[in-house]
């Protein structure tokens, strides 16, 4: 019995000997930053995702390289797959902050998703910082202190256009954009500061075919009969390239305007190749030969960075993962800690020199007020796909929600919820 | 949504009914390719191939790397890919029956419903792992890039010159082939009697094996035929699948004089329920699709399946 009993003395001593010098090894080296990364890494969104992970790994790469934050801690990221469902998100967001220890967490694309894992930090009392997804509602409607959005929303892009269409002599609109969420918010906001910025424009009728619509003929047909100055469209990804195809050999590009929200992203501009009609007004973020001035060295640095890593020049998605990136690595050092509540508080007023240009994220909502783009298509020798000429810069703050629309939007969002 | 202005309910002419039919008949022929082959696989085999929206997926794809990469210098490539696309996807069927399905037949259909569904799964990520997951798109040959008048009107030559011949080539095809032919006539003997086929000596194996790569040919040719009219993406596997069930449902599971009804019937409520109710323009199908399922649950022209299950 006794020599049982000695033996198990010994086991336990030597298990916790085991166990506790690799987390004693550690505590003598800095403890890193653990920042969990949240985006649809499988089905259909990877294609968005994948490179933005990339784009945050190049951030970080860079500034431990350069000896990390907060007195020498390297960052490190815990990346997860939310599957593009909302239920999945949260239960991921929970598992990182309790099990792997985040600090707080980035990522989400999908508007739906990033509204409920918003939910679940502001319980947690965890920071999350929405990079991808770009409903307004998540920092208007339903915004609160643990959450901020480093990328712009759906009030600066569809306003973006309404500013660049309210320059031309254009009257009569028709309205085409996917069925959800996405392309009602968009249209409205584009539709209503129009009417602000413009007087006499018309909307002559407005059509929703369903997210993954393969033929477009009946909805081509019904637009050039209405005989519009132009059509605003939402659409995006397949469908928009499929409308595009299909109106083009109707010969809609010579019979009326077309303002279209992502047309101007890489994503749309090189798959269509030649076929992309000139002429189209089309917005978009980010292009991988824009400059910013004084940041033209670190961004030719971090395309060239890009392409080795994902063999294809970076869209704006990709830069936003770097981008959101060197912002919190800022705010970090500012704050001095790690903390959710206190990291949160330095972000917003916070002001960022990019690549992408400057930007504020606003006090009152977490918003950051990055410029939007609207260009012309046109054919460009020196590439296989078309690019944009006239390119006019929205800056964030011209377009979106004043604190005076945001509180009205809240209160009005407020009434309804009860 | 419901803008004052737009209220008032427009007026249409002859001419706007007749763009909105043609356009109707356009996407009817469209969805006509996908559903007759998932249409013959069920009459035939009695399984409800998920995975044929993957083999139309596939026959884009493969449209996408010849005429892209494979055979970029032939201005023709488009037409030959339009022979060889086809025939590799029945090749592929041929591999997906010998290698799953066959090992099913008698099992519950459920089983088979997961068998398939597992394939789509499977097949989605492969395309993602070969293409990637970008949005691509296969230009449309040269000549058919404009307009054509039809009656007086516009339409898309390419649609006009290239999609609706085959598809309704692909019709008649089938009707010959399953109404003039010694094969066809056992098809539709197996379509009504599967266990009497077997009984009078016929191979059913091989015969499951034919009408299966049939089935994928259709699949891949509507994939080729319809890659240069939109985008290629993964996932438009599931987009197309769906609508492909609607009209079989409507039409009849099996029946393929209703799955040209049924096509057309969904082409048509589509274009004209864009001209009247644009805010509901994809409800009218759904509707008819649960009235046709509560009082003709067998489809417009579907028989009732002896037996039962």
């Amino acid at each position: 019995m006794r020599r049982r009993a000695w033996l198990q003395c010994v086991m336990i001593v030597t298990v916790l000997a085991l166990v506790t010098t690799p987390v004693l090894a550690a505590e003598k080296k800095q403890q890193p930053i653990k920042i969990g990364l949240l985006y649809s890494l499988s089905g259909l969104a990877a294609v968005y995702t994948q490179g933005t992970v990339i784009g945050h790994e190049i951030a970080a790469e860079e500034i431990n390289a350069k000896g990390g934050l907060l007195g020498g801690r390297k960052i490190e990221f815990v990346t997860r797959d939310d599957k593009l469902k909302p239920g999945i998100a949260v239960n991921e967001f929970r598992r990182m902050v309790t099990l792997d220890k985040v600090d707080f967490v980035m990522g989400i694309i999908s508007s739906g998703v990033a509204l409920a894992v918003s939910q679940v930090a502001k319980e947690m009392q965890v920071l999350f910082v929405d990079t991808i997804a770009q409903t307004s509602a998540l920092t208007e409607e339903q915004g609160h202190a643990y959450v901020v959005r480093t990328n712009t929303n759906s009030t600066i892009i569809g306003r973006t256009a309404a500013l660049a269409a309210a320059k031309q002599p254009w009257k009569t609109y028709y309205f085409i954009g996917p069925d959800y969420e996405w392309g009602h918010v968009v249209n409205s906001d584009f539709w209503e500061f129009l009417q602000r910025k413009q007087e006499g424009v018309e909307k002559i009728g407005e059509l929703w075919p369903k997210l993954g619509e393969r033929d477009f003929s009946s909805h081509i047909t019904a637009m050039l009969n209405a005989n519009p100055d132009a059509v605003f469209s939402s659409l995006w990804g397949g469908d928009l390239i499929a409308f595009i195809k299909q109106a083009k050999a109707y010969g809609f590009f010579e019979k009326t305007h077309f303002v279209s929200t992502g047309a101007g992203d890489l994503d749309i501009l090189k798959p269509m190749g030649e076929e992309m009609p000139d002429g189209i007004m089309a917005t978009f973020l980010y292009a991988f030969d824009m400059s910013i001035p004084g940041k033209e060295e670190q961004h030719t640095a971090f395309v060239t960075k890009f392409k080795e890593k994902a063999g294809y020049e970076p869209k704006s998605g990709d830069v936003i993962g770097y981008v959101s990136t060197y912002m919190i690595a800022e705010a970090l050092e500012k704050t001095g800690s790690t903390e959710s509540e206190k990291l949160g508080a330095t972000l917003r007023g916070m002001s960022f020199d990019t690549v992408l240009g400057k930007a504020t994220i606003r006090p009152f909502d977490g918003q950051a007020t990055f410029g939007y783009h609207t260009g012309i298509t046109y054919t460009n020798p020196d590439y296989p796909f078309k690019r944009l000429k006239d390119v006019v810069r929205a800056e964030g703050e011209e377009v979106l929600h004043t604190q005076e629309e945001v509180e009205k939007i809240r209160e009005a969002y407020a009434k309804k919820a009860n | 949504m419901g803008e004052e202005g737009i209220a008032t309910m427009p007026t249409f002419s002859a001419a706007e009914f007749f763009v909105q039919f043609f356009n109707g008949l356009i996407i009817a022929m469209g969805i006509y390719l996908i559903a007759s082959g998932l249409s013959l696989v069920f009459g035939v085999l009695g399984v409800l191939n998920f995975a044929h929206g993957s083999l139309y997926m596939y026959g884009a794809f493969l449209v996408f790397t010849f005429t892209r990469y494979v055979l970029v210098a032939i201005p023709e490539s488009f037409w030959i890919t339009l022979i060889l696309v086809p025939a590799l996807i029945a090749c592929l069927g041929i591999a997906v029956e010998t290698g799953f399905l066959r090992a099913i037949y008698r099992t519950d259909p459920l089983y088979q419903l997961l068998l398939t569904y597992g394939l789509v799964l499977i097949f989605g990520d492969l395309v993602k792992l070969i293409w990637g997951a970008e949005n691509q798109s296969v230009a449309r040959p040269p000549g058919l890039q404009g307009t054509v008048a039809v009656f007086g009107h516009l339409f898309p030559s390419y649609q006009v010159f290239v999609l609706i011949p085959i598809s309704l080539g692909a019709m008649l095809g089938l009707y010959l082939f399953l109404h003039r032919t010694r094969l066809g006539r056992i098809v539709r003997a197996a379509t009504a009697d599967r266990e009497m086929v077997s009984a009078l000596g016929i191979n059913v194996r091989l015969l499951y094996t034919g009408v299966f790569a049939i089935g994928a040919y259709l699949g891949g040719l509507g994939g080729a035929v319809l890659a240069p009219m939109g985008a290629l993406y993964p996932g438009m596997d599931f987009d197309v699948i769906i609508d492909a069930f609607i009209v079989v449902v409507i039409g009849g599971l099996g029946s393929l004089g209703g799955t040209v009804l049924g096509a057309l019937i969904f082409g048509e409520l589509r274009s004209f329920g864009i001209l009247f109710v644009p805010q509901f323009e994809t409800l009218f199908i759904y509707i008819l699709m649960a009235i046709v399922l509560i009082v003709r649950p067998q489809g417009l022209l579907g028989k009732q399946v002896a037996g039962g299950h």
